[in-house]
């Protein structure tokens, strides 16, 4: 499942860790734990509503579940919800590199070459792009602790304290806006017939969603300690300062752009999921068998809609503020799946007294 | 195995057969027909002049007119002549007893010496066999500074006996396969019977009986009609001239393809990282042949992007050359009046020139170029302005590193296409233009796979433990298994290591001084 850490990784460490710091401060890397509980609890549900349904993907047993009509609506729901997700990543990517490292290329031609790859990569098969994931991985996490890593010449962990200083109330409502980052995991419901290791699934995920949230807490504590919990809400990517503020012996300097790179092949492989999450949905709305002509047609709409979204990035982190947990983790990631999920176990209860 | 043909039989009249052969071989002046009697029966013997061994051919002579009683075929009946002179009379090693006359006149084309005896249905192919071959020399491609020196020369049969003496296991086949319509191409599978894929040796067996072609002119044309994909910017297949490394293949359960008249061996299934291997490496001691590889691997970083990298860094991130060099590289740069991707671009074809003049230029003037390429191009063009010193070094750290993956020869000429592609990424979105490349050529190899192998194995699908063989280069005391996804059969490679007990252990050798007192 390491697809998914990709996923989940990518949109997380530039785009939450100003707002979690906006939030709770210091206490950031709390809320990246509190985080992980979210997903858990996600995976649970998915797991269930799995083992009830094997082999069949989630919108393929919704109609199973609340009836056939309701079934196709809320299918369809879900299909716009993965391509409207898909539009916002690589929205956010292209915005993210214009805003970056460079400044005077449009964010279109970014949304642009990705898709194209992503395109490629999706026609040459869900097991191609599964083994790129399987040489990326170790590649990103590697680069993000070297940063880390490097950045602790100029960290002063005073910063980090007090611990604790925000009530579990406030730690709550700081960990919805990056809980629906993590709730992406969401995307293994879509991914998890197409599995070969169906027998560890729970300790992947688990471990994917953990293994995460360390990280992200570890980049929490370093950039508050680095610029200070104040600072660190004001900065538009504290991760990315962070990289620049790397002087070791005047030669190992602007680190910024190697991460940004990096980055790069975790956001590639972010889209490539779920652009895949997109089109299977659509396709087994629709009721093709095969996903493949549907192809060109989820990548023209997601190409239109990211170019058309946001305007910049504060208009984007806005939305992340505002809209982004109501959108993901309240509705679609979290409440929905738990409502499918009690449908389906009354439904099965219900089928066994019935027999 | 001849190709399938309808089978013609053999008239025992030897006039007809003798007709039908000089029908065959008319206006062909290098076919040697020669008549004698065996007794007072006709004999005929047929070979192609110049690739029949001498004196093979003049002990058969001698064996059938003088030392044979001319009555001894008395007693015989006529359709039993052939094997009778092929059991009693010829003193002969390789023979074979044919009864198709077509069959017959191809075993003529592969060189064999063929004899026909009136009366008899059949014909008997003697190996005569002589074809002119180079005597076996020091690889040219791939030499290494210890380890064994023999190289492969153009006859499959020495080749196949070069493999037999470095790998004396009964369980190595060699199969044989014709190719070609009008070549007749003696072609070799060789594998390991219980180590090798049950299902590839079937497939590679398939897609070689499949071949229809008029000749096999090398063993890349067998390259070509069957790997698994037709173009592909990455060798899918290794070629080698060690005998050695074909061995070596063997035993990690590929098959390997000679073909005849090519010195070059050809091997499958391979991955990627193979190829970023020398035979080298296992000669030498381990820690030191380990960092010689991560060095190769550098060196493919380097040959690939090094100019890209320059190009982006000049066009788009200036403010990542450090303040002390930004004023000398602006400075150097000055007097030159392209933009940098032209300067790099000019530079690079004229190198790729060069080194194409290098390899096609006869040995005698080939001092010429290295003086025009060293002179003319390293300093005239600085000094004219033309490009900048920088630049100029540049790429001869990239041109130095390409060389350095000399030892895959196949995949240093997909890298001179990399480098390319790379530049003008570079020149389009800089740093990110890189980056994309180098994820379009880690899609392009995941989607590779040579004969169901996957191209990037062992790094996806991940294996730590043929990761650690593959970049680094572990002593042979713990390369105790074959690779999983290519031997199927015997995996046990290595049981040594179960004894070091013993030679850790053993006090060989004379007493220190303490062990004295």
């Amino acid at each position: 499942m390491s697809l998914l850490m990709l996923t989940i990784l990518s949109g997380d460490v530039f785009f939450m860790v100003q707002l979690t710091t906006r939030a709770v401060g210091q206490d950031a890397w709390i809320t990246a734990q509190i985080t992980s509980l979210w997903a858990c609890l996600i995976i649970f549900i998915i797991l269930g509503l799995g083992r009830l349904y094997p082999g069949k993907t989630l919108v393929e047993y919704i109609p199973l579940i609340i009836g056939r009509l309701p079934g196709r609506f809320l299918g369809m729901l879900y299909a716009v919800w993965f391509l409207l997700v898909t539009a916002m990543a690589v929205d956010s990517f292209g915005l993210f590199l214009n805003t970056t490292i460079l400044t005077t290329t449009s964010p279109e031609v970014f949304v642009l070459s990705i898709m194209v790859l992503v395109f490629y990569a999706l026609r040459s098969g869900l097991e191609v792009w599964a083994r790129v994931n399987e040489i990326l991985l170790p590649l990103v996490i590697a680069a993000i602790l070297i940063v880390l890593c490097l950045a602790l010449g100029v960290a002063d962990f005073r910063r980090v304290l007090p611990v604790g200083e925000h009530s579990v109330g406030e730690l709550l409502a700081s960990s919805i806006t990056p809980g629906s980052m993590r709730g992406l995991v969401l995307a293994a419901a879509m991914l998890i017939p197409a599995l070969r290791d169906q027998k560890n699934l729970t300790r992947n995920l688990i471990g994917t969603v953990v293994g995460v949230g360390l990280i992200l807490s570890l980049v929490n504590i370093m950039a508050v300690a680095v610029f200070g919990p104040e600072n660190c809400s004001n900065l538009e990517f504290p991760f990315y300062n962070l990289a620049r503020m790397i002087d070791m012996a005047r030669i190992i300097t602007r680190m910024e752009l190697f991460i940004v790179l990096i980055w790069v092949f975790g956001v590639f492989i972010q889209i490539c999921t779920l652009t895949y999450c997109s089109t299977m949905a659509a396709a087994q709305v629709a009721g093709v068998t095969k996903y493949q002509p549907l192809m060109f047609p989820i990548f023209v709409l997601i190409t239109a809609l990211a170019t058309s979204g946001f305007q910049d990035v504060v208009q984007l982190r806005d939305f992340l503020e505002s809209t982004w947990g109501g959108f993901g983790l309240l509705s679609f990631e979290l409440t929905i799946p738990l409502l499918l999920y009690a449908a389906a176990l009354l439904r099965k209860r219900h089928e066994v007294q019935k027999l | 195995m001849p190709l399938p043909h309808d089978f013609k039989s053999i008239s025992p009249d030897l006039k007809q057969v003798e007709a039908y052969f000089r029908e065959v071989f008319s206006r062909t002046t290098d076919i040697v027909f020669r008549e004698f009697y065996l007794g007072d029966i006709r004999c005929l013997a047929i070979w192609i002049d110049g690739l029949t061994n001498i004196r093979i051919s003049h002990d058969l002579f001698r064996a059938l007119m003088l030392d044979v009683d001319p009555h001894s075929l008395r007693g015989v009946p006529p359709q039993e002549r052939i094997k009778f002179i092929n059991h009693h009379l010829l003193p002969f090693y390789a023979t074979i007893q044919v009864e198709d006359l077509i069959e017959l006149q191809r075993w003529i084309m592969l060189s064999k010496l063929v004899l026909l005896i009136d009366g008899c249905p059949m014909g008997l192919v003697l190996d005569a066999e002589a074809t002119p071959i180079r005597s076996i020399t020091e690889p040219v491609l791939e030499s290494v500074v210890m380890g064994p020196r023999d190289a492969f020369v153009e006859s499959m049969r020495v080749n196949t006996a070069l493999i037999r003496s470095h790998l004396g296991d009964t369980r190595l086949k060699s199969e044989l396969f014709i190719i070609g319509r009008r070549s007749t191409t003696a072609v070799t599978l060789m594998y390991i019977e219980d180590i090798a894929n049950p299902d590839v040796i079937a497939e590679v067996r398939k897609r070689l009986a499949h071949i229809d072609i008029d000749a096999i002119l090398g063993s890349s044309v067998i390259i070509d009609l069957i790997q698994d994909k037709p173009y592909s910017l990455f060798p899918l297949m290794k070629k080698t001239e060690r005998p050695d490394k074909v061995v070596a293949d063997l035993l990690e359960g590929r098959f390997a393809i000679i073909t005849d008249n090519t010195p070059m061996v050809v091997t499958a299934p391979s991955v990627f990282v193979e190829f970023m291997q020398t035979a080298e490496d296992y000669y030498v001691n381990p820690i030191i042949s380990g960092m010689i590889v991560l060095l190769r691997y550098m060196a493919l970083v380097i040959s690939t992007s090094f100019p890209a990298i320059y190009v982006a860094i000049a066009a788009y991130h200036a403010e990542l050359i450090p303040i002390p060099l930004v004023f000398s590289v602006a400075g150097a740069r000055e007097t030159v009046p392209f933009p940098s991707f032209v300067e790099a671009l000019l530079i690079m074809i004229i190198f790729e020139l060069l080194v194409e003049a290098g390899i096609r230029l006869p040995r005698v003037v080939g001092g010429a170029v290295n003086i025009v390429g060293a002179l003319i191009l390293g300093q005239a063009a600085v000094q004219a302005g033309l490009v900048s010193p920088f630049l100029v070094i540049i790429i001869a750290a990239t041109a130095i590193s390409n060389f350095v993956l000399g030892s895959g020869y196949q995949l240093m000429q997909a890298v001179r296409v990399i480098r390319f592609v790379a530049l003008v990424a570079a020149q389009v979105l800089g740093l990110y233009g890189i980056t994309l490349v180098f994820l379009w050529l880690l899609i392009y190899m995941a989607g590779l796979s040579s004969f169901g192998v996957p191209y990037l194995y062992p790094l996806a699908p991940w294996n730590t433990k043929e990761i650690v063989n593959a970049i680094t280069r572990p002593n042979w005391l713990y390369i105790d298994r074959r690779p999983d996804l290519i031997a199927t059969g015997d995996k046990e490679r290595n049981k040594s290591a179960e004894q070091e007990q013993m030679t850790t252990n053993s006090k060989v050798g004379p007493k220190t001084q303490e062990q004295q007192v």
